[in-house]
């Protein structure tokens, strides 16, 4: 309860639906109670909770529906051998999210991540400050979502998200796709939220410029 | 305000949060379209937050989790819930197993001895018509073991000694099967009348009162414990056949000390070996084992010698002269 009361939900702008969170993180939190005691069919709720949003994160980071369902099953592999010590330091999203980029992470630095990564034309943009969008980039066809859906901004951010380099679509999946605040980003980062500030500009800076050439 | 500015207030704030910027981008197109711009790509990263997940993306993450806790079980680290969800039925079955096997065991073995006060109370009084001999023998052959009676005190070996003795001396295979010593009984204590009690007094074991051996009497556990379970199990399944085949055969007299009060005890004879029906026989034991039989009249009876005495050896009568009285 101690935690609920002093969540920083208020630390950002964040709108008003940032209001649910208290009673997801209750909802979760009881769940973890539940496994932690003993009983192992709340992991399965658990899970319900939060897969679509740990599989879009890792979509988004990886640019792979492949990819991410793999990464979504190791996450909830480590999620369920981890849950018996988790002390709710943090709300489960954020310990599972955390989970689920440091997957990533591994899997965009593996070899065989990079070997599947397919070339559709580089995408690569050098910036005046020095940073430099991901010379690895994952260039590859447009999302299947994005063309099923027929959104051109759609595909083009697609494309773009994957040329920004793993910081940078770190913080941009984090904060703007899947909505969390500045201090689960810095908690998930391991990071003060400052520093998830600063990041987060030039990741919006280097998004910006990469949607200059792909969607006029 | 400028242009560029504008722009890093977009990417640092993700809006127009001054009122000077809100001015800027209403006069400057450039602004208003950039800003446009970045609004729309605001709401696009917000809908790839919402998009469409695979199907089954549920079962096939679940699938997966429990294969690879299924996988680590298979080395003894953990599993997932199949180690708590499979314990029970296990457990359950182990006990059933156990239970069943104990079960059949009780059954293939031979059947154990009741406690001996419930045999007393669970005995009718038709069963104990129907067995009065065996009875008889039964309560004789605890007489010999607690004998505190003066009239039947052995002058010879205590009866701890003759209970130790008891179990080798039987000659009678009847005679195995005497009572537990809970079923020790206080037949031959003295009646509290001073009086023996007449051989028409004699009732079934069910009506009597049966108390637990007096270790200060000597009533120690005399008899052999596989002896009578095993006499008790026969007893049990030959109760039938005995009753059908032995009872005609076999008659019930009490014996008790010719002169003077006292106890008697009921024995089971072979019709043979007692007196006619309502007649009373003597019998004289001399000290060195003989036996003398005598009708009313003093006329010695010779046949039923060597019957009584394989009877009346294992009980340890002392010498002396009694009445066998038939009562049935």
């Amino acid at each position: 309860m101690a935690l609920v009361l002093v969540y920083p939900w208020t630390m950002d702008e964040r709108g008003p639906t940032d209001k649910t969170m208290p009673r997801d993180w209750d909802a979760d939190a009881a769940g973890v109670a539940r496994f932690q005691a003993g009983d192992e069919a709340a992991f399965e709720a658990l899970v319900r909770s939060r897969e679509k949003e740990v599989y879009r994160t890792a979509l988004r980071i990886l640019g792979d529906p492949e990819d991410a369902m793999e990464a979504s099953q190791e996450t909830f592999i480590r999620v369920f051998r981890s849950l018996k010590g988790f002390r709710q330091d943090a709300s489960f999203k954020t310990w599972v999210t955390g989970i689920c980029i440091n997957v990533c992470r591994t899997m965009v630095s593996s070899s065989a991540g990079r070997m599947k990564r397919r070339s559709t034309g580089l995408i690569k943009e050098s910036r005046a400050d020095g940073d430099e969008l991901d010379p690895g980039i994952p260039d590859r066809a447009p999302d299947p979502s994005a063309m099923a859906l027929g959104s051109e901004l759609r595909q083009a951010l697609a494309l773009a998200l994957m040329a920004l380099s793993p910081e940078h679509r770190e913080v941009i999946v984090l904060r703007d796709i899947q909505d969390l605040d500045y201090s689960q980003v810095g908690q998930i980062l391991d990071c003060p939220a400052g520093t998830v500030k600063s990041r987060l500009s030039r990741a919006r800076e280097a998004l910006r410029r990469a949607l200059e050439g792909l969607w006029p | 305000m400028t242009c560029d500015e504008i722009r890093a207030m977009l990417d640092r704030e993700g809006g127009l949060t001054t009122g000077e910027a809100q001015d800027h981008v209403h006069q400057c197109p450039a602004c208003q379209e950039a800003w446009a711009r970045w609004q729309a790509v605001q709401r696009e990263l917000r809908a790839m937050g919402d998009e469409e997940t695979p199907p089954f993306l549920h079962s096939r993450l679940m699938a997966h989790v429990q294969s690879a806790a299924a996988q680590e079980s298979g080395s003894g680290t953990w599993l997932f819930g199949l180690k708590k969800i499979w314990a029970g039925p296990v457990v359950v079955l182990f006990i059933g197993l156990l239970l069943g096997g104990f079960g059949l065991l009780q059954i293939l073995k031979p059947r154990a001895p009741a406690p001996a006060a419930s045999v007393a109370q669970t005995r009718s009084r038709s069963e104990a018509k129907r067995f009065p001999a065996e009875s008889a023998r039964d309560e004789a052959k605890e007489v010999a073991k607690t004998g505190e009676h003066p009239a039947f005190k052995a002058p010879g070996p205590s009866a701890p000694e003759e209970a130790k003795a008891a179990p080798r001396t039987k000659p009678v295979p009847e005679a195995a099967g005497g009572p537990k010593p809970a079923e020790t009984s206080s037949l031959f204590a003295p009646n509290p009348s001073g009086e023996a009690a007449p051989p028409e007094s004699y009732r079934p074991l069910s009506n009597r009162t049966v108390e637990p051996p007096s270790r200060e009497g000597g009533g120690e556990s005399l008899a052999d414990p596989g002896a009578d379970r095993l006499s008790s199990s026969q007893r049990a399944e030959m109760a039938a056949p005995q009753s059908e085949e032995q009872a005609p055969a076999e008659v019930v007299c009490t014996l008790s000390p010719l002169s003077g009060p006292g106890p008697f005890i009921s024995l089971q004879l072979p019709a043979e070996a007692a007196p006619p029906s309502g007649g009373v026989w003597t019998l004289i034991l001399s000290p060195g084992g003989g036996l003398r039989v005598q009708d009313v009249q003093g006329k010695a009876v010779s046949e039923p010698g060597k019957i009584l005495m394989e009877v009346l050896h294992p009980l340890h009568v002392p010498p002396g002269s009694y009445r066998l009285k038939r009562i049935s």
